[in-house]
């Protein structure tokens, strides 16, 4: 799988699709401290959402590059349906942990904060950007082609979610009470930004809990995807 | 289920299908297809566009799931080979994509690498390795695609239009490879319109009409019977004699204003020189295999198969 996941990357790279996502995530990161001193968990939020947005739109990208005749044939090479599946997530994990990196790196190299940063919130900084990449990229999973062939729909839908998303918590606290059970199926993206934000004023274990229900639900959409995606014909 | 074919307690079926069926909206695709590949076995799929045959390669190679029926292989997974219609668009090189696939194989990097050279070697293309294939025409892409599935000694091979774009020299190249891994237990299921590669490799035919099955041929009657039909005139009734008395005919029949020859696939291009020689001309040649199928009607040019996407 790692073999697989290496050359889907090339592939990809090499196609240069990837170069949109890439530029709009840090032309993002780069206005965000275009001025300084910034807050240091309040700006590790907003990158940390920017990596999110920005994971969906790669990971859509990045689904979507494959032709069905190279994914017949990555099947094939690899032995089934589903270690191919893996390889696409396990190739996807990667923008992201190089996001991370520039995300909690850059504004620390370049002393944007306006103080240091302590190890505990480094830590929960490293998290929330981890999960909320790999959310943004485990929602793509369910708007490649494969899954919705009219691409500009899938776009459409995507965005819907994603913005849904980033207001679930106003939009949530407008519902009445019957329904705001809705919260749960919603990404949790509004609670771990709550979380990180307010970080010094929640307890670690209230932060750690909103990335734990994070955890929860990458693994659930996991299960989810690959529960309907391996009962799929490859694509043709 | 019960498995045929079995020797010393070891089955020679490789892939079984029970009354597959595959259904694409409200369209049946694939209509109770029962079939065994047995190792070591060729077997040609014909039919004309639309039916069914590269679907049924998808099925087989494990890409397309039977709507109900069953689809059963041999200790729960094979080795695998499969040339698609179309090689996909990629920007690599050959040798960066058949490396990359023969690693996601499992194989190891110094025996795939003296594999790929190989067959590269074999396909005339050993000067092409390192060239980006977004510059390949069709047929050296097709060698590519070729490449990726031989290697690695899979169990099965499949191939869809295995000949689609390749020079008679690589036409050439092939068989005697394909024939190499055949005999050495690979079995092998195409879709081909050439009847040449039929005769060369294929142990059985099927005739494929509507999603189903509509004629199996296979074995004594397929070399027995492999003849060339060859409508000509413009020969007298001297020439005609003399061409009858040579031991590559099968039949004769004199019309008013033309013959038929029924003769031997092997005889068929000395005696088309023959009758050319002898100042006659050729109305048509067409390859029936002796299977009492109209081949000429089911063999069509790979050209005219791009709507064959069912």
């Amino acid at each position: 799988m790692i073999a697989l996941a290496r050359f889907l990357l090339k592939s990809y790279t090499r196609k240069h699709a990837y170069f949109a996502p890439l530029a709009a995530t840090l032309i993002a990161m780069f206005l965000l401290y275009s001025y300084k001193p910034n807050p240091v968990m309040d700006s590790y939020a907003v990158t940390s959402v920017f990596l999110f947005i920005g994971a969906a739109w790669m990971g859509l990208t990045f689904l979507n590059h494959v032709s069905p005749q190279q994914e017949q044939l990555h099947i094939i090479h690899i032995g089934s349906l589903k270690k191919y599946l893996f390889s696409q997530i396990l190739a996807l994990i990667i923008p992201v942990i190089l996001f991370t990196v520039i995300f909690i790196v850059f504004p620390i190299l370049t002393h944007m904060f306006n103080r240091p940063v302590y190890l505990s919130e480094l830590l929960m900084a490293i998290c929330g950007h981890v999960i909320l990449g790999i959310l943004g990229f485990m929602l793509s999973l369910f708007f490649q082609t494969a899954w919705m062939p009219n691409g500009t729909r899938a776009i459409a839908m995507m965005l819907i979610v994603v913005i849904v998303s980033l207001g679930a918590k106003s939009i949530i606290s407008r519902f009445p009470f019957p329904v705001s059970w809705i919260r749960w199926i919603l990404p949790p993206v509004s609670p771990i930004m709550d979380g990180l934000i307010n970080s010094t004023v929640f307890t670690p274990g209230q932060v750690w809990g909103a990335l734990g229900y994070g955890l929860v639900y990458i693994l659930l959409l996991c299960l989810i995807y690959m529960f309907i995606s391996v009962r799929r014909d490859a694509r043709t | 289920m019960a498995i045929a074919g079995t020797e010393n307690g070891v089955t020679a079926e490789l892939v079984i299908m029970q009354d597959a069926v595959k259904v694409y909206g409200r369209r049946k695709v694939l209509q109770d297809i029962s079939l065994n590949v047995r190792k070591g076995e060729c077997t040609a799929l014909v039919g004309k566009n639309g039916s069914g045959k590269s679907t049924l390669l998808r099925m087989l190679a494990g890409l397309t799931r039977p709507t109900s029926g069953t689809r059963w292989v041999s200790g729960g997974r094979l080795v695998t080979g499969y040339v698609p219609e179309r090689f996909p668009p990629l920007t690599f090189t050959p040798w960066e994509f058949l490396l990359s696939s023969a690693e996601v194989r499992g194989m190891k990097k110094e025996s795939a690498e003296n594999e790929i050279r190989g067959f590269l070697s074999q396909l005339g293309m050993e000067s092409f390795a390192h060239v980006r294939m977004s510059q390949f025409s069709k047929g050296m892409l097709q060698k590519i695609n070729l490449i990726q599935a031989m290697m690695g000694s899979p169990d099965l091979l499949v191939l869809d239009e295995p000949l689609s774009g390749l020079d008679i020299k690589a036409q050439e190249n092939l068989e005697y490879i394909l024939v190499g891994l055949k005999r050495s237990g690979t079995a092998i299921v195409m879709s081909v319109h050439e009847p040449k590669l039929i005769e060369q490799i294929a142990d059985r035919v099927l005739l494929m009409k509507n999603g189903q099955i509509i004629k199996e041929t296979s074995g004594k009657h397929l070399e027995a019977g492999t003849t060339t039909q060859i409508v000509l005139r413009g020969l007298n009734s001297s020439a005609v004699k003399r061409i009858s008395e040579h031991p590559g005919i099968v039949g004769l029949a004199v019309r008013s204003d033309h013959c038929e020859l029924e003769v031997r696939s092997e005889a068929a291009d000395v005696l088309l020189r023959q009758i050319l020689d002898s100042g006659g001309s050729i109305v048509s040649v067409i390859p029936n295999m002796g299977m009492n199928i109209p081949l000429g009607e089911w063999l069509q040019p790979a050209a005219s198969e791009k709507g064959d996407q069912v």
